[in-house]
Order: structure tokens, then sequence, then C-alpha cells
């Protein structure tokens, strides 16, 4: 099907690409002991987009064998700019992402089961209140554009989402830890898996019983899945070229420094850590560019933009393979994929104990609750669900939850020493919601210490 | 035959003990603009989704594909899912109510086409171009139509169907940093009233030209605008969600109905008829007839919204809120198994002009924007959110503040709300008014002299057109 497309658009088009999707997707919901959710999809479709008179107009279409449609925007506006595609190089490649045991040959009784062996753990915590969420969901992409790309990709997508909360007299905490793999089942049921549900299962209760942090502003460590979501809503958005048609903090900041000279942040399509995927791991992107490490700062330098093929052309940047879509019924728009901040300096990078020790007197944060940031004011705020007081080099009580916020740019050179263990690439798996769409992203990244950060209300 | 009365037989054909069928076809016409790059989209969606009962369990699957083929295929994989979950105890299959046309599409809109999206947005971009303070940055114009059907095993056979124009347009004040702001309606006549959407645009944005830089710590009267309630309300809205209250993460139980949990002068309702909605509807997606009701009336809990599940389950009066989410949105309904959400919220009770409501306030805030409410612990309804707000001193609406924290509980902001404006606004969640609470703690400080000397250098430069926006 996707050829008798490919021809009827070829009489007609000069540039235009199309995308057949198919997601195969299985949830799982476990709420208490109940399985709430149990359910098999499978959705497919076609997006094609082309450029007509200067404008890129899309069209999605359900089902396998849809007949072509054409968009009908004929009215002219002379305030309209003149857009294309930068062109890419033809690439023909398949990847097919392996697995020891692939997702899809493991019996919904064994995943139910091992989702009752997570839940157990919670139960015998002595945790009520419980709720765990499994979704996974085989892509298939088969990518085809007017230069001769043609790329078929199949990514398995694994994730199993923890919610908790913990009543001690009046105050009630809440926990949420997620997991996130792409691969095979091996990954998901593991022991690290199952020792960070022990572990969550305590803090939880803890920090219902713990004291809040007064206000005000702190030194603090933040941990690698706040680094990451550090990197990812404070500064990572505001890089997204698609920004420069409306406005960005970080216009016409290219070359300037922005940030501590200690830190890298960088866009990482195939990051890794021993061997495990972070959760928004693309060989291509949904426009069939391949990308690789994009240092969107580099030693506190604000180097490059993110793009898809539209930006690109329209700003003259380079190719980033940051071009990407929820699903065949949604348009290619720039996103990010695994998005940390890493040393800048090896040599400059610091155990998590000698971060500790540097600190000396603030707080450890970890683990993020969502955040939002204003891409155009560098205003964010994140939630913080984990909480420790540091007094003289050393971790001592666990805190309550909360929050963090501040300015980025001001955040950013606020920096003062990076650490080099990287948290699990699995924890920092997340989806990332932008323009009604979600898309797959990570990672954890090191843990880093900050300077003067606003903390709680 | 039809396809959806053939699915049902089907169903029961593999032997499911009970069965419902949705029909979804959606047909979206949109344009997205980012300043002057355009992009037009046409999607077209026609499925069936199922929701299978086996064994006393139910479960969910759905296809494209309309042939038997597929629709057997689709149904087997459901009924092996029920079959999986095992048993449940509190099993109450299908609403057995009887069958419901609802129909609100607008002949006027009906067929409106890509190029009236962009005549709209045209005209509204020729009304700002004179503007000195404010550009018009953004805008998403869609015309939507869709036509939906449940029928079910209880003999359920009902029709849902409207149509609707969209348009969500952003301006940004011309300042750096500049601020954000954002208008949202839905209608269904082709005479749309661009002045007006131009002149709130404006009004909203005047507002928040100019920030300064404070110091601030205390706990000061809070007047919410429409957007900022609006989004806080989201917290508030999970809490009164049955499947959270079964699940303990709410402050509220079943015994709460009846209580105090609001300031008497404040009634909230839920109108799923209104006229003003993306989807305005007669019945709900599990064929359950729709009502207004109040949420909070007069300051008590009235409502916990659910679905025929937990309506069975936590013996409550079915409030018909289980909706496809995503109606005619990004996600197509048909991919999306019923959950409970409210319709459209409207407020009633003690009113007060905007204007004699901030007369009324000595020390406090315009809290025009909010960020990061999804953070906000959902059991406890704890919160802790930057805002943009407007200082408001001795009665009078002073400078805008780019940032304040403001901390505290849903429930505060519910208590403590005594009054709400005559105005309304709509919003993504319904036609919401201001309103003025307290007990919420506020605290700004200014940014370091560094970032605020270059800010001030950036916005000369700007002024004398040296640097251009």
């Amino acid at each position: 099907m996707i050829d008798k497309i490919f021809s009827y658009l070829e009489a007609k088009y000069k540039r235009f690409d199309i995308r057949f999707e198919t997601h195969t997707s299985r949830i799982i919901e476990l709420k208490k002991e109940k399985i709430e959710k149990l359910f098999e999809t499978c959705s497919a479709g076609y997006s094609v987009r082309a450029v007509e008179n200067g404008k890129i107009g899309y069209v999605f279409l359900a089902g396998e064998k849809p007949e072509p449609k054409d968009i009908k925007f004929k009215i002219k506006l002379p305030w309209a700019k003149t857009l294309d595609l930068k062109p890419t190089a033809a690439i023909k490649d398949k990847v097919y992402v392996t697995a020891t045991k692939p997702l899809e040959n493991i019996s919904i009784d064994e995943k139910i089961s091992f989702l009752r062996d997570l839940d157990r753990i919670l139960v015998e915590a002595g945790i009520e209140n419980r709720e765990i969420y499994y979704s996974e969901n085989i892509v298939e992409k088969h990518i085809r554009n007017s230069e001769g790309t043609e790329i078929l990709m199949r990514i398995p997508y694994a994730y199993v989402r923890l919610t908790a909360s913990y009543k001690y007299q009046d105050r009630i905490a809440s926990i949420r830890r997620a997991w996130g793999i792409i691969g095979g089942w091996e990954q998901m049921d593991t022991d690290p898996l199952r020792e960070l549900y022990e572990e969550s299962a305590e803090k939880v209760k803890t920090s219902a019983q713990a004291r809040a942090v007064k206000p005000g502003k702190y030194n603090v460590i933040v941990d690698g899945d706040l680094n990451h979501l550090l990197a990812h809503e404070a500064l990572g958005h505001a890089s997204e070229a698609d920004l420069l048609r409306v406005k960005t903090i970080l216009q016409g900041r290219r070359g300037k420094r922005i940030a501590s000279p200690l830190i890298n942040l960088v866009d990482h399509k195939k990051f890794e850590v021993n061997g495990v995927k972070g959760y928004g791991w693309i060989p291509y992107d949904d426009e069939g560019v391949s990308g690789g490490k994009t240092y969107i700062i580099r030693e506190g330098i604000f180097r490059n933009f993110l793009t898809n093929r539209e930006t690109a052309f329209e700003f003259d940047l380079e190719f980033t393979g940051n071009g990407r879509a929820q699903d065949w019924m949604n348009p290619v728009i720039v996103r990010m994929t695994n998005t940390l901040i890493e040393p800048a300096r090896e040599d400059l990078a610091m155990s998590n104990d000698e971060l500790i020790r540097e600190l000396r007197n603030g707080l450890l944060l970890k683990y993020g609750r969502g955040g939002q940031v204003n891409p155009m004011a560098g205003v964010f705020t994140f939630g913080v669900q984990e909480v420790y007081l540091i007094e003289d080099g050393e971790i001592k009580e666990q805190m309550a939850s909360t929050s963090i916020s501040g300015n980025i740019l001001i955040a950013l050179k606020n920096i003062v020493a990076v650490g080099r263990e990287y948290d699990r690439p699995e924890i920092g798996a997340g989806f990332c919601g932008k323009s009604g769409q979600l898309a797959p992203v990570g990672a954890s990244g090191v843990w880093l210490v900050i300077k003067n950060m606003h903390v709680g209300g | 035959m039809d396809m959806a009365k053939r699915a049902l037989e089907i169903a029961n054909e593999l032997g499911a003990d009970a069965a419902e069928v949705f029909y979804g076809k959606t047909v979206m016409k949109s344009l997205s603009v980012e300043k002057n790059i355009l992009k037009p989209i046409y999607s077209e969606t026609e499925g069936l989704a199922f929701r299978i009962a086996k064994n006393r369990n139910i479960s969910f699957s759905y296809t494209y594909d309309l042939s038997e083929e597929s629709i057997r295929k689709t149904i087997k994989t459901a009924i092996k899912s029920a079959e999986l979950k095992g048993e449940d105890p509190n099993y109450v299959g299908f609403p057995n109510f009887k069958s419901i046309t609802s129909s609100f599409i607008s002949e006027d809109i009906k067929g409106l086409e890509l190029d009236d999206l962009g005549k709209i947005y045209d005209e509204l971009r020729g009304m700002f171009s004179g503007e000195k303070k404010v550009v018009l940055i953004s805008g998403e114009l869609a015309y939507f139509e869709g036509s939906y059907r449940i029928l079910n095993s209880e003999g359920v056979d009902s029709v849902m169907e409207g149509n609707a124009v969209v348009i969500g347009v952003s301006a940004l004040t011309k300042e750096i940093p500049p601020n954000h702001t954002f208008k949202y309606t839905v209608e269904r006549k082709r005479d749309i009233k661009v002045d007006e959407i131009f002149e709130e645009i404006l009004k909203k944005a005047e507002r928040i030209i100019g920030c300064k830089e404070i110091s601030y710590s205390g706990e000061p009267e809070i007047v919410f605008t429409p957007s900022a309630l609006g989004m806080m309300l989201t917290i508030f809205i999970g809490q009164i969600d049955a499947s959270r209250i079964k699940m303990g993460m709410s402050p509220y139980t079943r015994e709460s109905l009846g209580q105090e949990i609001a300031n008497k002068s404040i009634s909230i309702f839920d109108d799923p008829l209104n006229e003003k909605s993306l989807m305005p509807t007669k019945v709900d997606f599990e064929g359950v007839p729709t009502k207004r009701r109040p949420l909070v009336n007069s300051g008590k809990l009235t409502t916990i919204l659910n679905d025929f599940y937990h309506a069975k389950l936590l013996d409550l009066d079915p409030s018909a809120n289980a909706v496809r989410h995503s109606i005619w949105g990004v996600r197509d309904p048909v991919t999306i198994e019923p959950t409970i959400s409210p319709w459209f919220i409207t407020f009633g009770g003690k009113e007060k002009a905007l204007d004699e409501i901030v007369e009324e306030v000595q020390d406090g805030f315009l809290v025009e924007s909010v960020m990061g409410v999804h953070q906000a612990d959902p059991a406890s309804g704890k919160f802790s959110v930057p805002a943009l707000a407007v200082r408001i001193q001795n009665g009078e609406l002073k400078n805008p503040v780019r940032k304040i924290m403001l901390s505290g509980t849903m429930n505060d902001i519910l208590r403590n709300m005594d009054v709400i404006s005559k105005e309304r606004e709509h919003t993504f969640l319904g036609e919401i008014p201001y309103t003025r609470t307290r007990g919420i703690k506020a605290s700004a400080e200014k940014a370091p002299l560094g970032y605020r000397i270059k800010m001030k250098i950036a916005n000369i430069l700007l002024r004398l057109g040296i640097i251009k926006f």
C-alpha cells in the first residue's frame, strides 16, 4: 500500500514523505491487588506530508489500506512564509531492536505474575494505596521520502510506573517511580527493579512523617533524574528550533556563555549506560534523519538548536535528527530524545560521595515529579519526591517532598560541581508532552551541585 | 445490517457474556500557525472499539479495519484479556438506560474548509498589525465533525454527533522576556466575532506587560483569573473522581458527600449540555443520560464524578462522566477506553464585578497564570507553584510580577473562596469566573542584580529599535 501512496504523491508533488506506522500495545494496570485494566490494541495508519506552493500540508489516514487524499488549502495569505523541507541524503536501512526475551514472546500471564510480585513488595511494606501501570508498545515504522530514503524500524518499548500514597496521622505522602526500557523482558524482570520498589515503599512512609523543608534558597545536589528534568524541561525545550518562530530565551545566544563551564548539556539519540538504552533512544527520527549526540551547551557555551527538516530549512540550521511524532495521527515536530547534563571535563567530575562532601551543608534532592517551564522567560518549576538534609558533608534525615523553581539561565550558571556516576537510565524514562503529543524520552544523568536553588513555596 | 450491530452479534457468537460496541468517525481540518508559518492538516478516522465481558470482567480493544475478519480477531483478543483478568467481585456489566440520540450538529459550520479557518486567522492578524505592545504569535484553528454510536447487549443504542470550530490563539507582550497570553473559544457559527477575541487578548496582555521585580512574603488575598483557576481546579477534579477515591488517593471519601468542603457562597457545576462546550451531549460514552449537576452546592460536596462501574461500586447516583478523553482531539476517541472526567465546569454563587472585587483587596495578587499544577500532591491537594501575577494594593491593580511562589492546599482555596466575578471566560475546563480566596502563602524575591541590569538594557535597546522583538 505504501507504494500506491508513494506513486500517487510522486505524480503530484516534488517534495513529500510518508510514514506508515503500526503500534501494538499491551496495557496492564494493577490497582491494589486487582487487575483494573488489561488490553491489547493495534493501531495502524499513514502520515503523509507534502510541500505545495510553499506550504507544508499533512494528511493522516487510518488503517492499512486507505485511499490517498489531497490537502485542500488554496487561500493565499501574503504574510505566509514560503516553506520547504531541507533536502536529505537518501538513506536505506533497517533497524530492528532485538532482545534475548522479546516482549511479544512473554505471555500475559507471566507479565501479570511479575506485576503481582512487585505489588507484593508494597503490601509487605504496609502500603495500602498503590497502583502499578505497565505498558508495552512495539512500534514499527516504514518511512519513505521523495529524496529516496527508505527506512524500516522496529522498536519495542516497555514501561512500568508505580504510584503509591501513605497516610500518617492526617498527613499523606505520595510517590511515583518509573522504569522504562527499550528491548526485551530481560531488562524488565530484574532485581534492581524489585529493589527500587522495596526502597520506594520505605521512602514514602518516611516522607509522610518527615518535617517540611522551610522555603528558601539552598545549595543542593540534584540526582540523575532531576538532572534530566532540568536539562529537558528547563533548557531543552528552549533549544527546540520551532520556538525560534515564536520566542525563546536562547534567541541570539549561540556562541555565548549561558552556563557553568563545567557542563555540557546534550541531546543524545543513542544514549546508553552499560548497554541499557535511554528511553528516548532512536536510530533515526521520524523523518529518516540519523542523529547522534547534539551538544546544546558545550563547556557552558550555547552551541546548537535542535531541528527537524522544516526548521532546518527555515532557519538554515544543521540537521540534528529531532523530528518526532507521537504516531501516524500526528505531525512531526521538534522533540528531544535523551537530554541530560554531563561533565564537560572528566578530570573535574566527582564521585557522588565527593559531591556530598563538596556541598557540606544543604539538601540532596532525588526523583522529580514532573515539571513545567516557560521557555520565553526561562522560569521553571519541578516537583521533588525525596529530600535529604546534608550537614557537615553527611546525609542526615529525610525531609518531606517539595518543589524547586527558578530561572534557568541563573540556575545553569550556579552549577558548581558535576558528578561522574550515571544513575540508571531506566528510572529517567518518561513521556514528554508538547503540542498535545507524547514522545518517549529519557534519561538519567550524573549528580550536580547547584547553589542558591529556590526550594519550596 | 450495519457493522456496529453485526459486531455485537459477533461478540455474542464468540462467547462474550456481554459486550459494548463503540463506533467512531472523526474528521478534522485544522490550521496551525506559528508566526508566519502555516500548516494545514486533514485527518479522517473511522473505527470500532469494544468492551467485552467474560467471566465477570471486562476488557477493551479496537480496530480501524472494519472487515468481519478483523472485528472477530479484535473481539477475540478482548475476550481473552477479560478472562485473564479473572473475576471481578464488583462486576456490574453494562448500563441499560434507554437509547438516546444526542445531536449538536450546526448546519451553519458544516463543511467549513481550511480556507475559511485561514480567513479567520488573517482577519485577527490584521487587527494586531498596528499594536505596539502586543504581538499575535500563534494559533490553532480547527473544524471537527464527529459521529459516534454506543451499542451494548443490554439494549443501549445511543448516538452522539456534533461539530465545532475550536480557536486557540496566543499573543506575547513586546518586551524581554515577554509574557504570554492565550484565548480559547469554541464556536458553532461561521460569523465568529474576531474583534471580541482581539479585544480580550489585548485586555489580558495589557495587564501583564512591564513586570517588576519585588521581594514579598506573606499570606495575601488572591484573585485567580479564570485561566489560572481552571488550572488549579484540575487538582480538585482529580480529588472528586470516584476511581481515585476508591484508591484512597483523595482527601475525600463517599462520606464526604453532603459535607461542607468549600465556602457557602460558592457552587460548582458540571454541565454536559452546555453548548459552549467542545462536545455538548445528552448521553455519556457508556450510554448513561447526562444532565447538569452541582458538584459543590453552596459549599457542600454533592457529586462524586463517576462512571457506571464506580457508581455501583460506591453506591452513587450515576453522574454520567464516562468520557473518551481527548474527544476530537489529538487522540481518536476510538482508541481510548472511557474514563472519568467532567464535561464542562461552570460556577454559581455570590457575584460581584471584577473591579469591585479588586477594589476590596488591600494586599493581594491577581494571579494570571500558574505553572506545574500537575506536580501537586494528588492525595493531599498540596501545591507549590510559580505564578505570573499582578500586584493589588489598596484596591488597585499595580505592576505585574513575573514569578511569585504560591503554596497551600486545594482545600484552602475552596474554603476561602468568598466571591466570584460576574465576568466569565471560556477555558478548556469550562466557563470560569474570577474568584477571590485567602489562606495561600506567597513569596517573591528579586532576581540577581546582574540579571536585572541585563534585562533593563535589553528592553531599552528594544524600545530604541536597536534590537528587534
